[in-house]
């Protein structure tokens, strides 16, 4: 196939079969008219013609019909099954118009009588071969092109680790990847043409409900187990998605083995609730005693004593603490956190919730203030929960405030949701900060010892108040404090709005 | 009701010494203990306490087991158990009064708080 070429300014090269001296001279005479730096090789008979062409580059041939020794039909026959692009012009002076259907069936680009051997008709046959020829070479780009990309998608396809496939609107299969076969057991050729139902249940019974419901909403995930025979069940994470074509909407389909996730979700799991459990132990008993020392249950014990106990007392509950929210992240994480929502009066909540925390407040010289505004309120919230939000955001206010400073617990009603704040006099926080607060062990302060939290109560404050429908965040005001708010629902089924 | 004795299961001899002693000085009653939930029945056959506080997880018999065999005897089912447990979360509390327990009290306790805490839920369920 010969590369492209400008035809209209380049050099010409070209080739005639004749065996007819006068005509390849009035040939060469017309071509020299169209084009002046043509190069012409001739041949004058069929024995190497066909060689000639296929090794030759020729923008154009002109091929006699009748050669002594070959017949020109036949020759391009031959030529066209090795190269559909370079143009053939059939010329004879027997011709007529059964020959020319020939000729252009054969693969012929042009037919011209050898009476029209003048320089506007040889002109007219060259300028409309190169025509033919570019086209002919552009397709032949772009197939190339299509193959190259088809198989780089295919090479891409095949390697992942998802096996992926693709089924008609009726759910029977059209195509899929390598993958299919190590994932589901089934060769290409067993999938194709079946329904996905009867390879992989579960995955597309209904098509034409799974179908309608695509096309409305896009796209949708689920998970599903699998019995391989004679294997471990393995769990599947299916994605179904429509796919447009020109004439169509076909079903996408990825089936991700989620086995290993979910099995090393349920081992951590099991080592964080062990291991907790564990540690709870001997933590309580560490804790007792030393209660039961500094109560002087056993005995008197002196001033130096009693301070070493406490230090060990304070950190033996940060340890607890930190053992309660590991658990409770985790339970987070894992999706397991429940809440118990009920109608909670508002004025009750923060007045107990004060009560919780006065003495971890008055220990610091801290005063702790509520106050409900616009008459008895309710929210539908689990109290217990909400207390552990209140408890860790009052934590942190006492944390950053100046001793001898009050800090505020207020609650309002804002349509449909109970908004709560929680206002400090501390140093703020800065807003470069503001993105960490609520990650987990995002803390932004340096800590002294005793001020130094588990790093997860706002996490933890979040997904709380997530849970329950509602939003937390807050607002530092320039060197006069932060205000930590949330809000939950007033009713059950109503959702806290910021 | 008036507390007088307390029976005390719990496999860890350290929390029993803890809680002996919370039950005793602070609480100001008698203690039994039992190391698992099969000694723990035979304790209260044997001792009739007013109150039995019994750990979750133990070997031998677990308190679930226990309180279900304690439950089934007409001899000692009157007597209230209050579950003293490391796996206390929301849901669990619930799980556990459904067993038919009492109330529950989470470890870590406070050994200080602890004999108000039970008088309280013994108060709170005669009501």
């Amino acid at each position: 196939m010969p590369a492209g070429k400008d035809h209209e300014t380049a050099f010409l090269n070209l080739l005639i079969v004749d065996d007819d001296e006068a005509d390849r001279i009035a040939l060469r005479r017309a071509v020299g008219k169209f084009s002046e730096s043509a190069k012409i090789t001739e041949l004058v008979s069929g024995k190497d013609a066909i060689a000639t062409i296929l090794g030759g580059d020729f923008d154009c041939v002109f091929l006699d019909y009748k050669l002594p020794d070959a017949d020109g039909l036949e020759i391009l026959r031959d030529v066209r099954e090795h190269d559909d692009v370079t143009p053939v012009v059939a010329f004879t002076g027997r011709g007529n118009e059964l020959v020319a259907v020939d000729w252009m069936k054969a693969g012929a680009t042009d037919y011209m009588s050898k009476a029209m051997l003048t320089p506007d008709g040889v002109g007219m046959a060259l300028r409309y071969a190169m025509k033919v020829r570019d086209a002919r070479l552009a397709a032949h780009k772009s197939e190339t092109a299509l193959a190259r990309n088809e198989s780089f998608l295919r090479a891409i396809l095949d390697n992942m680790q998802d096996a992926i496939g693709v089924a008609d609107s009726d759910g029977i299969i059209r195509s899929v990847n390598r993958r299919c076969e190590t994932l589901m057991g089934y060769r290409e050729d067993e999938c194709l043409g079946k329904r996905v139902a009867d390879l992989c249940p579960g995955v597309l019974d209904e098509p034409a409900v799974a179908f309608a419901e695509l096309q409305e909403t896009g796209g949708k995930s689920f998970e599903i187990e699998v019995q391989k025979e004679g294997g471990r069940p393995m769990q599947l994470e299916v994605s179904l998605f429509p796919i447009e074509t020109i004439s169509e909407t076909l079903i996408g389909l990825n089936l991700r083995d989620v086995s290993a996730r979910q099995e090393l979700a349920a081992l951590q799991d099991t080592f964080v609730s062990i291991v907790s459990h564990e540690l709870r132990t001997p933590v309580t008993s560490i804790y007792g005693s030393i209660k039961l020392l500094l109560a002087g249950l056993s005995g008197n014990i002196d001033g130096e004593a009693t301070n070493l106990l406490e230090i060990c007392r304070r950190n033996c509950q940060r340890l607890i603490l930190l053992l309660n929210d590991i658990l409770d992240m985790q339970k987070i994480q894992a999706g397991k956190m429940e809440i118990a929502p009920m109608s909670v009066d508002v004025g009750e909540f923060l007045r107990e919730c004060v009560d919780g925390n006065d003495g971890i407040a008055s220990g610091e010289g801290i005063e702790l203030v509520a106050s409900v505004a616009g008459g008895p309120l309710t929210m539908f919230a689990d109290p217990v929960r909400m207390q552990q939000v209140v408890a860790n955001l009052v934590s942190n206010a006492i944390k950053f405030s100046p001793s001898g400073s009050t800090v505020t617990l207020r609650a309002t009603a804002n349509s449909g949701s109970i908004r709560f704040e929680i206002a400090d006099n501390g140093p703020g926080i800065l807003p470069e900060h503001a993105d960490v607060v609520f990650e987990r062990f995002g803390q932004v302060h340096e800590h002294t010892a005793d001020k130094k939290g588990t790093g997860l109560g706002l996490p933890i404050s979040k997904a709380l108040v997530e849970a329950h429908g509602g939003a937390i965040g807050f607002e530092t005001i320039d060197s006069a404090g932060t205000v930590f708010w949330f809000t939950v629902p007033e009713r059950k089924g109503g959702a806290g709005d910021n | 009701m008036t507390i007088e004795k307390v029976l005390l299961v719990d496999d860890d001899p350290d929390i029993r010494t803890i809680g002996r002693m919370s039950l005793q000085k602070v609480g100001g009653w008698s203690v039994v203990e039992a190391a698992n939930g099969q000694e723990g029945i035979e304790m209260a056959r044997q001792e009739k306490p007013d109150v039995i506080l019994m750990d979750m997880m133990m070997p031998v018999m677990d308190g679930r087991a226990a309180l279900a065999e304690i439950l089934e005897d007409p001899d000692i089912s009157r007597i209230p158990v209050v579950f003293l447990t490391a796996k206390v979360q929301t849901g669990e509390v619930s799980e556990y009064v459904s067993y038919g327990a009492i109330g529950v009290i989470g470890k870590p306790f406070d050994p200080i708080e602890l004999p108000a805490q039970i008088r309280e839920i013994v108060a709170r369920v005669r009501e």
